[in-house]
């Protein structure tokens, strides 16, 4: 199996003829990874099927403004994040939901969604984590979920590190009083 | 009470959340057959395509239209060319501090060429 080589394949992207060639292998590299980072913020499997796939149409149509001084993951991430948080607004409006019962209408979405197969404590935990703010939710799925790194987070974001850091930390402070409340 | 080791890694490592089976194989042929055929996913319209042949033909125009313009107007036969030479010259030069002797002495000498036999036959005529 031949290795992915981001430089190689940023070049290729680059050349009209390879570049379709190139796609199918971001596309295979990066996929799934995508796909969950998605998948947490909408939590539905359907919204973030549809989610992922206007992701890849809209870096393909904009590959040209790729220059390379990013990573490809961040550039991919930084639209994928861009078309949640559309999306996101889009229901609350479509739903006429108000901002302090977005996390209601998304908890009752995922308790009916088939491909969420938690039981009671992982759907308080998903609880907790929607009844925060939707930039410290961000955050926390990013360093949570998805293991990335501080600076990585700050390329996205656009926010610094320190910042960050403060956040993520009220965040698990916020999960795990949420979580040890009821008990 | 908290979360215990093993349902954070649970949903930590996405096993609460699922997907359909074959989803992740089929992903990018399914992606792939969505995307335009052009990379920016704009169809390219005629003007688009001919504009370049445009541009260079317009350059070409401007850069032909200069030069005539700026060239001297040697266009004309070589009959009046001598003629056409002095009265450009006639003409740049009659607002300019240039010594109209120099004109009138050029344009006096090129009239008494052209007339001489004209002159001389009359005053040939004269002397019979």
């Amino acid at each position: 199996m031949s290795q992915y080589k981001e430089e190689e394949v940023v070049e290729q992207l680059r050349d009209l003829e390879k570049r379709r060639n190139a796609f199918a292998l971001v596309v295979k590299e990066y996929g799934e990874k995508l796909y969950w980072q998605i998948r947490k913020m909408v939590l539905s499997h359907e919204d973030a099927d549809d989610l992922l796939q206007e992701t890849f149409i809209k870096a393909w149509s904009n590959i040209d403004t790729f220059r390379g001084e990013a990573k490809l993951s961040t550039w991919l991430y930084k639209i994928a994040l861009n078309e949640c948080i559309t999306f996101l607004n889009k229901q609350k409006a479509n739903q006429n939901i108000s901002i302090d019962d977005t996390d209601v209408y998304l908890l009752e979405k995922l308790k009916s969604d088939v491909y969420f197969d938690g039981d009671e404590t992982e759907l308080k935990l998903q609880e907790a984590i929607l009844r925060l703010p939707e930039k410290q939710r961000l955050i926390f799925n990013m360093k949570y979920f998805n293991d990335m790194k501080y600076e990585e987070i700050s390329e996205v974001l656009g926010t610094s590190v320190g910042a960050l850091k403060a956040s993520y930390h009220h965040a698990v402070k916020k999960v795990e009083s949420f979580l040890t409340k009821d008990i | 009470m908290k979360l215990d080791f093993n349902q954070m890694n649970r949903i930590k490592s996405n096993q609460a959340y699922k997907v359909p089976e074959g989803y992740f194989e089929n992903l990018p042929g399914q992606i792939m057959s969505r995307l335009p055929e052009e990379s920016t996913g704009k169809t390219t319209s005629l003007f688009q395509r001919v504009r370049p042949w445009l541009y260079a033909a317009a350059i070409s125009i401007g850069l032909m239209f200069a030069y005539t313009i700026f060239t001297d107007k040697d266009s004309e036969d070589g009959a009046g060319s001598e003629h056409s030479r002095l009265m450009v010259r006639s003409n740049s030069y009659t607002s300019s501090s240039h010594s109209p002797k120099i004109e009138s002495e050029e344009y006096l000498e090129y009239i008494e060429n052209v007339y001489t036999n004209d002159i001389l036959s009359d005053e040939l005529n004269n002397m019979e």
